[in-house]
Formats: C-alpha cells, structure tokens, sequence
C-alpha cells in the first residue's frame, strides 16, 4: 500500500507541505493522542517527490526537519512505518528528515533547543540548498512544563526558528486544564504554570493558519469511533498574503484508528 | 421613530468608522483591537493597512508574532529578530520620529508625513522591562497615531500587588476600542436571545476538553454561512474628546475578494463598512417593516380570517346604533323621560302583569 492511500482523504488537503511561512498547529489530549497526525505529517512531506498535489509544482523537493521532546528516533521510525508504510531512516540517510532529539540529548535550557534545531536547519539548507523545509516540533509545550522557559521566551525561539525554514508545524496538548486560564476573568487562583501553558497554546494558535485538534467523543468511548478531529481556522488564516489562496475550509469529523495503524475519517452520521 | 434614529446612527456612525479606518484628522491616536480566537482582528489591520495604502500614509509594523510576506507595509520591524528590548524600540523610534525642523518648516501639519504604527501583540510587552503605558505613550506623536492588537485569551501572570493588571491599563489608554466577533457565533447568539435562551459559548469558553479554536465547521448545526459571506463584525467604542463615548456594531465583509481591484484601481476607496443592522442575515423580520418606514400591509400572522371583505365593511358601516337616537340633544328624541325603549319581536310572550311599560 502507497503512503498516499494510509493518509485519510479528508484530511488529504490539510496534512500536506503548508504555504510559505504559515504555522499549523495540531492538538491532542491525553485520551486522545496526536500522534496519527503527526506521523501522516511527515510521511505526506517526505513520500512525493516532484508531486504536483504536495505543493512542489517547481521541481523541487520538500524536507522535514523533526523535533521530538517526548520520543526518541526509534518509536517514530517504528510508528511511521507500521501506520504509512515509509521508512524515516532511508529519508533520514538520504538527508531528506533530520531528527533532533530533544528527549535523550540533554537539551534542558530553551537555547539548547534553539542551538540544536538551528544546526539541524544549516546542515540540512547546506545538503539540499533548493528544498522547502518543513520544521515539525512535538509537544514543545514539554519545556513550558518543564518550568525550563516562559511562554514569550520558547514564542521569540520559534518565531526566530520559523523565520529560517519554509513553514513549520507543532503538536502540543490542549486538555481542559492546560487551556482553563485562558478564558478566566481573573487569573488568581490559577498557577503561573497554568498561565504559562494556556498563554502558550492560545498564542499559538494566534499565529496558526488553522489548527487541527483530536479530542474524544462528547458521549463518551465508542468502539468503532477514537475521537473528533476538528479544523478551524487559525488567527493568520491568509490575511497578509500576497495572493489570494482562499481561505481554510474548516470541517468537523469522527475518525477510527484501526488496530493495523490506519485511519479512517468519516462524517457524524456514517458508518466507518 | 426606530427608523429615524436608525437613519441617524447610519448617516453618523458610518462617516465615524470610516473616519478612523482612514486614520482622518487624528481622529484616534490610539486605537486597540481586543480579538480572541474564535475572531481573529488580523482583518481589522489588513483593512487599515489597504486604507493607508491608499491615503499614502507610512506604516510602521512591529511584529511580535506575524512571520511572512505582509502586503501594504513599509517597515517591517521583527521584534524577535532583536538581542534586547530596547533595541528594537530604538528601531521603531528611529521610523517613527518626525521629520527634521528644516522640512517641518514648510510642511504644515495637513501635508506632514502621517505614520501608522502596528504592534500585531501587546501580550508578549510585559516582560519588557519599561513600563507600557509610558513606552506607548512615547511612541505617539501628532503625525503618529498607534494600531495595536491584544489578544483576550491569553493569560498574563499577575501584575505586582495594588497595580492594575495590564488589560485595565489598556482599556483605559485607548482612543477606540474595536473588539471583533465572528458572524456566525453573533448571529447564534442573537437567535437565541430572540428565543429568550441563553446565549451560547464558543472556543475556549465551552470549556471542552481538546477543543481550542470552535471556529464554523460546516458539520455542525444552527444558522448556515457560505464561506462566501465570510467577514468581520466590528463592535466599536470610541471616546471623543469631549469624553462621550459612541458605541456601534458594524459588519466588514471580507477584503480577501477585494484586493486585486484595490490593487489595480487605487482610487476605488470603497467604503464598504455596513452596520450590524443592515446585514441581511442579521436583520430580523419584524425589524425590516420599521427599515421600510413602516408599510400599509401590517398583517397579523394568525389562522384566522381577521380582514374584512369590501361588502362586509359597507354593512357595518351601514348600521345605525340606537343610542344615536337617544344622545340628539334638542330633547325631541325617543329617550325623554327615562322611558325605557322596546321593540316586541314576534317569539316574545307579553306578560301583562309583569311587564308593564
């Protein structure tokens, strides 16, 4: 089975190389993991060379630049392959994916992060100068977590990261907790890190073209259904652009991870 | 008169929004858009910034958080592009100061050089290490007049004890005050205020686990938009200098479809703010009569026949009430005396002894 046929056609607009400079966001909570996505991400920007449908009308090639805070190379080598059917680590010896490792490296402080990342960047512009380079960081949120940096701080790192590639994106945790000071009237009686890891993942999404959230079912665990996936618009949605590329359609739907990795996406109502 | 007065906020509110999108006669120095994410105000500057294309005003945008091609602006400071602070306040100053006295010698203040300046996040200045009210104010100046976003849903940690947070700082510096909603959630919010039950929330709001931005999914249920009537409503306050403040709701449509023919015309300065009322989804029946000044076709809605058919209205017309007779005032009438007037019709059984006239 080709890759192109693992990603869900309903999601086949979304999860696929970004315009210049724009953020994508993607969410997940802790019953309902982004992980599907994030794999579909970076298979759909690594599997089509020269594929008009992937953004690449030029010629050119895209390459992905990984940042992973809570797995290692293995579990996304072993993940990607069993859900897509791609193989990172000949993308990775052909110089296409660079992996940072922010889990096992000790990158504790936000300029690690920042140092590891930018050399990844330069390695990777040097091997192949004419690339559009999809920066992916995963659950960067871990640092906020952490208490290893402020909101403003790992924002101006991203921004500076940001400005150096084609587009990026991020998959972060949005459970209830996480976001509940964003929308208090009065920020008392919650933590500093409450505030921090809310201010963090609203401000992301102010800077998104659109966001791309997972969470389970309001009614509760169904058997033949995971979650909702959700797009909606981001704060950046194409308001700046030079050209007029139409906004993000944005669409609510149900989707089932089967046990062999794949997923299919389909609308409330039907039948998987 | 509902329709007067909407006639009189159209005529005045309209020349009003207008006035400051086009930053006329310093007519706000400070303005602040209050968006959330359910509404982003990044249309709101999009539409300032086309305006002041167009007026051939300079724009200073500092950015905290817009990263890309940004159309229709002359300076683009990236702040995080910066090693400190002040360094780029020192940028900022430098594109913002007005011009040497030579030049404002001949310059009057009509054809000075007028300058808008953006700051796209006001969230992520508290951490600077100048207080914010005095570094905004250092930054106006007569030819300078501020645009500023602040972003509602994200947090800020406490400001030191007995000081206002930064929000109510905001609030009070202002000049105008624009604060934009989503259509969509507007219109579900009007229908259920009109069905007398309590408004919906939406986004962060909802309190639902995972869910970030609600933004209009097609899937789900309540009032239908086409992407095609996709735009801003603009909820606006704006202080005079007398200190009356002016409240109005208006609708932008969205500028994605116009930018080409700004772009080619220039001199096409349509003014292409409505209010909120005269929005064609927003508008509800009962108010469109009082628009049409109130037609002669007032019908009530009711399965009753209550109208009366021409013939039924001339009998009705025709009937003569008998108290008519009794009010004529020369004293000839029937009613003299106290007499009690009756007519025996043919089933009635005159009782002799009871019924003595």
């Amino acid at each position: 089975m080709t890759s192109r046929n693992r990603i869900p056609p309903a999601l086949e607009a979304y999860l696929r190389l970004p315009p210049e400079a724009a953020l994508l966001v993607f969410t997940g909570t802790l019953g309902c993991s982004a992980n599907w996505l994030t794999s579909r991400l970076v298979s759909a920007c690594l599997a089509n060379d020269n594929d008009a449908r992937h953004g690449l009308e030029d010629g050119g090639s895209s390459a992905v630049i990984f940042v992973n805070f809570l797995h290692d190379a293995t579990f996304w080598q072993y993940e990607i392959r069993r859900t897509t059917g791609v193989d990172i680590a000949r993308s990775m010896k052909e110089g296409r994916l660079m992996f940072v490792d922010c889990f096992t490296q000790n990158t504790s402080t936000i300029q690690a992060v920042h140092d590891a990342i930018a050399v990844a960047i330069a390695q990777l512009q040097k091997a192949r100068p004419s690339a559009k380079v999809l920066l992916i960081l995963d659950n960067p949120d871990t640092v906020i977590a952490l208490n290893a940096a402020t909101k403003n701080e790992v924002n101006k790192t991203l921004l500076k990261l940001r400005s150096q590639v084609h587009a990026a994106a991020v998959v972060c945790n949005a459970d209830q907790p996480l976001l509940a000071a964003a929308t208090a009237d009065e920020v008392a009686h919650h933590t500093p890190l409450e505030v921090e890891s809310a201010a963090f993942v609203s401000s992301l999404a102010h800077q998104a073209r659109f966001v791309m959230s997972v969470r389970e079912l309001d009614t509760g665990a169904a058997r033949d259904v995971s979650g909702v996936v959700r797009v909606s618009r981001g704060g950046d949605d194409g308001w700046w652009g030079p050209e007029v590329n139409g906004r993000v359609r944005e669409i609510e739907a149900l989707y089932l991870v089967q046990r062999d990795g794949g997923v299919k996406v389909f609308e409330r109502g039907a039948v998987a | 008169m509902p329709s007067t007065n909407l006639q009189h906020r159209r005529t005045h509110n309209l020349l009003l929004i207008n006035k400051l999108l086009n930053q006329r006669d310093a007519s706000s120095p400070f303005t602040l858009v209050f968006d959330n994410l359910e509404q982003s105000g990044k249309g709101i500057i999009a539409e300032y910034l086309r305006r002041a294309k167009v007026a051939k005003v300079k724009t200073v945008f500092v950015s905290f958080e817009t990263l890309g091609q940004l159309q229709n602006v002359d300076v683009y400071i990236q702040t995080w592009k910066y090693q400190s602070v002040a360094a780029w306040q020192k940028e900022v100053a430098f594109h913002t100061r007005p011009p040497p006295p030579s030049t404002t010698m001949l310059a009057t203040p009509a054809n000075a050089q007028k300058t808008l300046l953006i700051l796209d996040s006001l969230n992520s200045l508290p951490a600077s290490t100048t207080p914010l009210p005095t570094f905004l104010i250092s930054l106006l100046s007569p030819t300078t007049s501020l645009l500023s976003v602040y972003h509602l849903d994200i947090p800020s940690s406490l400001p030191p004890p007995y000081h206002p947070s930064l929000l109510t700082t905001l609030k009070f510096l202002a000049t105008t005050i624009l604060t934009p909603h989503s259509l969509h959630h507007v219109l579900e919010r009007k229908a259920a205020r009109d069905r007398s039950l309590p408004e919906p929330l939406f986004g962060l709001a909802e309190a639902v686990h995972g869910l970030v931005v609600a933004g209009r999914p097609s899937g789900g249920a309540g009032v239908k938009i086409n992407d095609a009537d996709g735009g801003v409503v603009i909820e606006m306050e704006h202080r005079r200098r007398s200190g009356r403040g002016v409240r109005e709701w208006f609708f932008l449509p969205d500028s994605l479809g116009t930018v080409s023919t700004f772009a080619v015309g220039g001199a096409g300065k349509t003014s292409n703010v409505t209010l909120l009322e005269d929005h064609p989804l927003y508008r509800s029946p009962s108010d469109e009569g009082a628009v049409g000044g109130g037609g002669a076709d007032d019908e009530l809605i009711s399965t009753f026949e209550l109208n009366l058919s021409e013939k039924q209205r001339r009998d009705r017309e025709g009937v003569v009430l008998p108290y008519y007779d009794a009010q004529r005032a020369d004293g000839a009438g029937p009613g003299e005396g106290g007499r009690i007037l009756y007519d025996m019709g043919a089933e009635d059984d005159f009782d002799e002894e009871e019924d003595e006239i």
